[in-house]
């Protein structure tokens, strides 16, 4: 039966090479359009992780929950402590602490209102590597009084590095605080909206301005993002879950979630297209195949084949070619992913973003493994029904084809 | 057109092979058809609430206020009342204009203090100019109640303030001074900016100028009572008022829309990637079908060759059938694709909020003209191309070998 199945796909070479060419089509379709958007995710993931939360967050116990409203009171007053415990843990790179503040940073005309964080320059400077000094220069561990400002904080009071500036805002105590910086340089990262709004300060600076030693939280770098959920059930076990919170950072990122969620509904109905695509050629194919062979199906079951027999043949044909189709599918498709990602896609700035980037095309095995399938499963499922309407035909009537 | 009949004619000899054909072809139209349109509808309705939520149609500042004005927003005031005020309040196609002024300072609820950006708007004009900044909480602003203040959910939620609220409203005046005052929560809003949820506030323009010690305005935003319009009316105004002597510019929503535009030029592009692979479907359908036909025919075009058929005659017969599949599905799929986006519209697609805002929305499906032609264009010229193949080989067919395929 296999053999049999497999000598008559080699029959009528165009119109097998045209049912392949259909199935592969598909299955590349997928592949392409899967680690493109895996791509997407990936691109995504970095980006935020290294410009904005690094990759675990760890609190005072009802920051989240209060940490907006009265910042202060919810305050790691100990970090030392903290940092040290979860250093002993594996694939931890680094642990920063920062400070949170919203202040009004005036250019000595106008104000505006600002969020900052106070961090330690030498530690973050490694963690930021998708923030870009767009002007100026990074902060160093020697500017006391240095401040980063984001491109959008920048443009819209009109300084440039090496003007002073001055931050205003309310100390824990409820006093009103001044501290006069030096703009170091101008950062911009993915997203428009931190840069409309986020300064940076040293840590140094932050408590002065706050006149407290606590910091806010303590941010957790990893040597691999996959890593993630792994380190972080490793230290809710090590601190106490009383006295302190975690966050990864797919919970702080509001716009990657966002975005992953609009993308995996886009995706699949991109799927749904290119399986009706690959159901409707293959269905065509097979429909003209069983069409032409009316006669020698009847000459199969005049010479005593079963119906049974004749729809498994048909099936069995199809399967072969929706196993090659695929096969050669994921091969080209790797093969073209790998090639388009060695040249890399422009792509123009993604709404909410300043700058363009290079997308590339992602080969992940449980994409490649699922478009495999698709392309399989279309096929047999196109074959089904001719095969079923080819077996039940009269014999005598199919004979007469002949 | 003896040819279009001959090919319509060849192609219901076939019925099934030519019914999955123009199902394939259907298929993609329609598929074309509702991704478009859920995409147009995307823009439309992007287009309709940035514009009716924050920009307007116009908006009309002195000379350089998007540049510096937000480093010395003192110097770019405009005037309370002005010649060009009543001049544009009349052309044909604007509907109303209305004043806004724009400052930023800190606002105090009890112990908790953010900073905020604050927009003193006219309350009666801009129920009509912001119909998409939508009151979620309490009630929108009131010229009767001068020290109700509406702020964006996300700013409300930063400072735990609920409506009655008392709140303190901290500004630097243009002297160089403090100035406070206090006032009430009286709505939350949101719009589909997450960013401008998150610090924003509006209260009545009046207080606003009170508190900063100014009159006047920033910005005057114009409102037409067409969008399509807003380049001809941008021109008219723009010939009246030249910025040398006016010293105020005219600029439409399109340039400041910054989302907006990034968005239109990715959806675009990824559109792209579905019209090609729609394109693919009808070539790989199409070229199978004709095929078929060319093999199953052979005997046929060696009989019409025989009786004295051109070469050239065969292939434009052959290019016929394929054109006139590409034209029956074009145009089946095109009405069922708009009877179904018809149909998904009156549903409505439950959409998760998209990145950037923080409200989901109910997706429509918009089939433009514009989208239905090029929709039908695909399908009819890819079918065509897609047989020009098979046509070639049929015309290429020697006679007499045709020929003995008629047993």
């Amino acid at each position: 039966m296999w053999k049999l199945a497999f000598r008559n796909i080699f029959r009528h070479q165009a119109r097998t090479a045209l049912t392949l060419a259909a199935i592969s089509f598909g299955v590349i379709a997928l592949i392409l359009a899967g680690g493109f958007v895996q791509d997407i995710y990936i691109q995504l993931r970095e980006a935020v992780i290294h410009s904005q939360f690094g990759h675990l967050q760890v609190y005072r116990a009802g920051f989240g929950t209060f940490g907006r409203r009265s910042p202060y009171q919810y305050m790691i007053s100990n970090p030392e402590r903290t940092v040290a415990e979860l250093r002993q843990l594996e694939h931890v790179v680094d642990i920063m602490p920062r400070v949170n503040f919203s202040a009004l940073l005036s250019n000595g005309r106008s104000s505006l209102p600002v969020i900052g964080e106070g961090i330690d320059p030498e530690k973050e400077v490694k963690l930021s590597s998708y923030m870009r000094i767009k002007s100026g220069r990074q902060i160093s561990g020697a500017d006391a009084f240095g401040i980063l400002l984001g491109e959008g904080v920048a443009n819209a009071l009109k300084v440039s590095p090496g003007d002073q500036v001055t931050l205003l805002l309310n100390t824990p105590e409820g006093a009103l605080n001044t501290l006069d910086l030096e703009v170091l340089g101008v950062f911009q990262t993915f997203a428009k909206d931190y840069d409309d709004r986020a300064v940076r300060v040293s840590l140094s600076a932050a408590r002065q301005l706050l006149a407290t030693k606590a910091v806010h939280k303590l941010v957790i770098a990893l040597t691999d993002s996959n890593l993630t959920e792994k380190v972080a059930a490793r230290v809710r076990q090590t601190l106490p879950p009383r006295e302190f919170e975690l966050k990864t950072w797919y919970e702080l990122a509001d716009f990657y979630q966002k975005a992953v969620d609009l993308y995996q509904r886009y995706f699949a109905v991109l799927r749904l297209i290119i399986l009706g695509m690959v159901l409707l050629s293959v269905a065509n194919s097979v429909n003209m195949t069983i069409y032409e062979r009316t006669g020698e199906f009847g000459t199969l079951m005049a010479l005593g084949n079963r119906r049974g027999d004749v729809a498994t043949l048909i099936v069995v044909e199809m399967l072969m070619l929706g196993l090659i189709g695929s096969a050669v599918g994921v091969v080209l498709g790797v093969a073209l992913a790998t090639a388009v990602s060695s040249v890399g896609i422009p792509m123009p700035p993604v709404p909410n973003t300043n700058t363009g980037y290079t997308a590339l095309i992602r080969v992940v095995p449980a994409e490649v493994e699922r478009a495999f399938l698709v392309g399989l499963f279309a096929t047999l499922a196109a074959s089904l029904l001719p095969a079923f309407k080819a077996s039940r035909r009269p014999v005598v009537e199919a004979l007469r084809h002949n | 057109m003896l040819d279009l009949l001959f090919a319509c004619r060849n192609l219901t000899r076939h019925r099934v092979r030519s019914a999955i054909s123009l199902t394939a072809i259907a298929f993609g139209v329609v598929a074309l058809l509702l991704s478009g349109g859920f995409i147009e509808w995307i823009f439309f309705a992007m287009r309709r609430d940035t514009i009716h939520s924050l920009l307007g149609h116009i908006q009309i500042v002195r000379t350089g206020f998007f540049a510096a004005g937000a480093a010395d927003p003192f110097a770019f005031l405009l005037p309370e009342t002005a010649e060009v005020l009543s001049a544009v309040q009349s052309a044909s196609s604007v509907r109303m204009i209305t004043p806004r002024l724009s400052f930023s300072g800190i606002l105090s609820r009890g112990e908790s203090t953010v900073s905020f950006l604050g927009q003193g708007v006219d309350p009666e004009k801009e129920k009509e100019v912001s119909r998409f900044v939508t009151i979620s909480q309490g009630d929108a602003l009131s010229s009767s109640d001068p020290k109700g203040v509406i702020l964006g959910e996300g700013l409300a939620e930063s400072l735990g303030a609920k409506i009655g609220d008392r709140i303190v409203l901290l500004v630097n005046t243009p002297s160089g001074g403090v100035n406070a005052v206090e006032g009430h929560v009286r709505g939350l809003f949101y719009t589909l900016s997450k960013t401008f949820n998150d610090s924003a506030l509006r209260l009545p323009i009046a207080t606003a100028r009170e508190l900063l010690r100014v009159s006047g305005a920033h910005t005057w935003v114009v409102l037409l009572d067409d969008t399509d319009k807003t380049t001809a009316t941008l021109n008219l105004l723009r010939r009246r008022f030249p910025p040398s002597t006016a010293k105020i510019e005219f600029v439409p929503w399109y340039d400041l829309a910054d989302f907006y535009n990034k968005t239109v030029t990715l959806y675009s592009r990824q559109m792209h990637v579905v019209k090609f692979i729609i394109a693919m479907i009808v070539v790989l359908s199409i070229s199978n079908t004709m095929m078929m036909s060319v093999l199953e025919r052979t005997g046929e075009v060696g009989t019409l060759m025989a009786l004295g058929f051109k070469s050239k005659k065969i292939l434009a017969l052959f290019v016929a059938e394929g054109f006139m599949l590409g034209l029956g599905g074009g145009l089946a799929g095109v009405v069922l694709g708009t009877a179904l986006a018809w149909i998904i519209s009156a549903i409505g697609i439950p959409m998760p909020p998209a990145p950037g805002m923080t409200h989901g929305f109910t997706g429509e499906i918009l089939v433009t003209p514009g989208l239905a032609l090029v929709a039908f264009s695909i399908a009819a010229g890819t079918s065509t191309l897609a047989s020009l193949y098979p046509a070639w080989r049929a015309s290429r067919l020697n006679i007499v070998d045709a020929l003995r395929h008629n047993r």
